[in-house]
């Protein structure tokens, strides 16, 4: 079973219908005696990471989290506050993954948001976050900000001007810029893939 | 230079592919074979030497850390450049796309618009499989399962009868579909949007609501960031300026169409929906004088909205113009574009999507 963070960070009734479509069982996280319920966790988030960064703070959640030693996957937003700093209103993150969070707009030519369907390549052998998924498949984007590059921790990319993570994973922590309940049937694979991942 | 990398210089020197190339350009401590800064391409041509174990160890550790630096590594064999020069041009070619034509593997959107009176679908709808062909909920995920990449849901009455909130609709179709969504007619205030927000609407739309109250736009993105606010445009043609009308173009007003697409997006629209009510129900085809020129002259993305009548249109409206994304209602709901084809076509003219 599937806990979800809750934080206050935007809408989640998009992601818990997509797990409901798969079968998925879930529940959600308000207090860290939650977190002994679930099997997997999930922190979701949209709009600005900074603002999301003090909310999640305000919850007394994020030590128990930095702790979480089963997978945990942040979506979008989520994943950004999994890495060291974001250059959205220049906020600490929590620094479980040792990249930074980066400003696309002073970086390329293209139209931010970086919104729509964009080609995922996927490291197969580094997570099996991606399996029975084709390397090159589409996920639905909408961001101004992006997690680098980063070759160890990243094990998806995609290139928008830039190159930059698609998905990351250190450890038990996973994290993911698209957003999977609206990505098609590669979403919904990838949501059933992070509902069996082994621990 | 190794003779195989003469061969090839031949063919880059005196930007013949386009762009300026430069050969053994040192790059932090490397030194790349062939450099196109434009593009932030290398190109590497490698000898035998490269197929030992060590050489071959040390060039990935060295790709690894410039695609790291955002640059692209591409690598060639000898061979390749002496018994196949010419896929070894097309391959750099492919790399070397203009920094504004989409980037990377951004598709160009595909978005059904539904017009929704009443949580019922209006406009006729006749496709083959439908059980109920006014149920919103069933024509969306008929769409989403076509491959259309978005949808737009528009409660035409919303306008004149105030209506507020398709939020159950909204719930129904956020259980069921999944593809973004975007809901428009009626949006006023903060109020309504949070609830389309909550119900599960990827984005909202405004259309007059932001023309009376311009300031709508800066309160919702505030809120909600810019990515769920679409700022929808109707214009016309009218005494040869393109001006924007209200109430589905009977209104005309005293704003010009371009200004005031760039004040919303100062405001804070995270895209931009325009219309063109001359084009609209005509199945002529896009505006695409105008929608090149206000594509031109915004950052953010533009959706292109009236006159779809073929799949050429939308075609011709991509390769002329470079929106982002184009919307038609009635090609599709009478099924005379299929999504399927249109993509398939779309396609096969390398305009890029998502298949």
């Amino acid at each position: 079973m599937i806990g979800i963070v809750s934080y206050g960070a935007g809408n989640i009734f998009s992601l818990t219908a997509a797990l409901e479509r798969q079968g998925i069982k879930y529940g959600m996280i308000h207090k860290p005696e939650d977190f002994e319920r679930y099997e997997r966790y999930i922190i979701p988030g949209v709009g600005h990471a900074g603002a999301a960064m003090s909310k999640l703070n305000e919850t007394g959640l994020v030590p128990y989290i930095k702790a979480l030693k089963k997978p945990v996957l942040g979506i979008c937003v989520g994943l950004q506050l999994l890495t060291e700093f974001s250059e959205e209103g220049n906020s600490n993150l929590t620094g479980i993954v040792p990249a930074r969070t980066l400003d696309f707009g002073e970086k390329i030519k293209l139209k931010v948001p970086h919104t729509g369907w964009n080609k995922v390549y996927s490291d197969q052998s580094a997570t099996e976050l991606f399996e029975g998924i084709s390397n090159e498949a589409y996920f639905y984007f909408v961001h101004s900000y992006f997690v680098e590059f980063n070759s160890k921790f990243t094990v998806a990319f995609a290139d928008y001007g830039i190159k930059f993570s698609a998905a990351v994973k250190k450890d038990n922590f996973y994290g993911v810029q698209f957003h999977p309940e609206k990505s098609g049937g590669a979403g919904e694979k990838l949501l059933k893939n992070f509902s069996h991942l082994k621990e | 230079m190794t003779s195989a990398e003469m061969v090839l210089w031949e063919k880059l020197s005196g930007s013949q592919l386009g762009a300026k190339f430069r050969r053994q350009h040192p790059i932090g401590l490397y030194i790349a074979d062939f450099y196109c800064h434009k593009y932030r391409l290398i190109v590497e041509v490698d000898g035998s030497i490269h197929n030992q174990p060590e050489i071959a160890e040390h060039d990935k550790t060295r790709q690894t850390h410039l695609e790291a630096e955002g640059f692209t590594v591409i690598r060639f064999t000898n061979q390749q450049i002496y018994k196949d020069l010419e896929s070894v041009l097309t391959t750099i070619l492919s790399h070397m796309q203009h920094p504004l034509s989409g980037g990377g593997g951004l598709t160009k959107r595909i978005i059904p618009c539904l017009d929704v009176k009443d949580g019922r679908t209006v406009k006729g709808v006749n496709f083959v499989d439908l059980r109920d062909a006014g149920d919103p909920v069933e024509l969306a995920w008929q769409y989403s399962r076509q491959g259309a990449d978005e949808l737009v849901f528009l409660d035409i009455t919303a306008t004149h009868e105030r209506r507020k909130t398709m939020a159950e609709l909204v719930k129904a179709v956020a259980r069921n579909v999944n593809i973004p969504f975007t809901i428009g007619g009626g949006i006023n205030e903060i109020a309504d949007a949070d609830i389309l927000l909550n119900s599960g609407a990827d984005k909202i739309s405004i259309n007059s609501a932001a023309v009376r109250r311009p300031e709508l736009i800066n309160e919702l993105a505030a809120a909600f960031g810019k990515q769920f606010v679409v700022v929808a445009v109707d214009t016309k043609y009218v005494n040869g300026r393109n001006m924007v009308h209200l109430n589905g173009g009977r209104l005309i007003t005293e704003i010009e169409t371009e200004s005031w697409i760039k004040e919303a997006q100062e405001r804070g629209a995270g895209e931009i929906l325009l219309t063109s009510m001359d084009h609209d129900g005509t199945k002529g085809g896009f505006d695409n004088t105008l929608l090149k020129k206000i594509n031109d002259s915004i950052s953010i993305p533009l959706i292109a909205s009236g006159g779809a009548g073929s799949v050429q249109h939308f075609v011709d409206v991509f390769e002329q113009t470079d929106v982002d994304a184009a919307l038609a209602a009635s090609v599709f709901h009478y099924g005379e574009i299929l999504i399927p084809d249109l993509k398939h076509i779309l396609k096969e003219n390398n305009i890029e999507v998502r298949i």
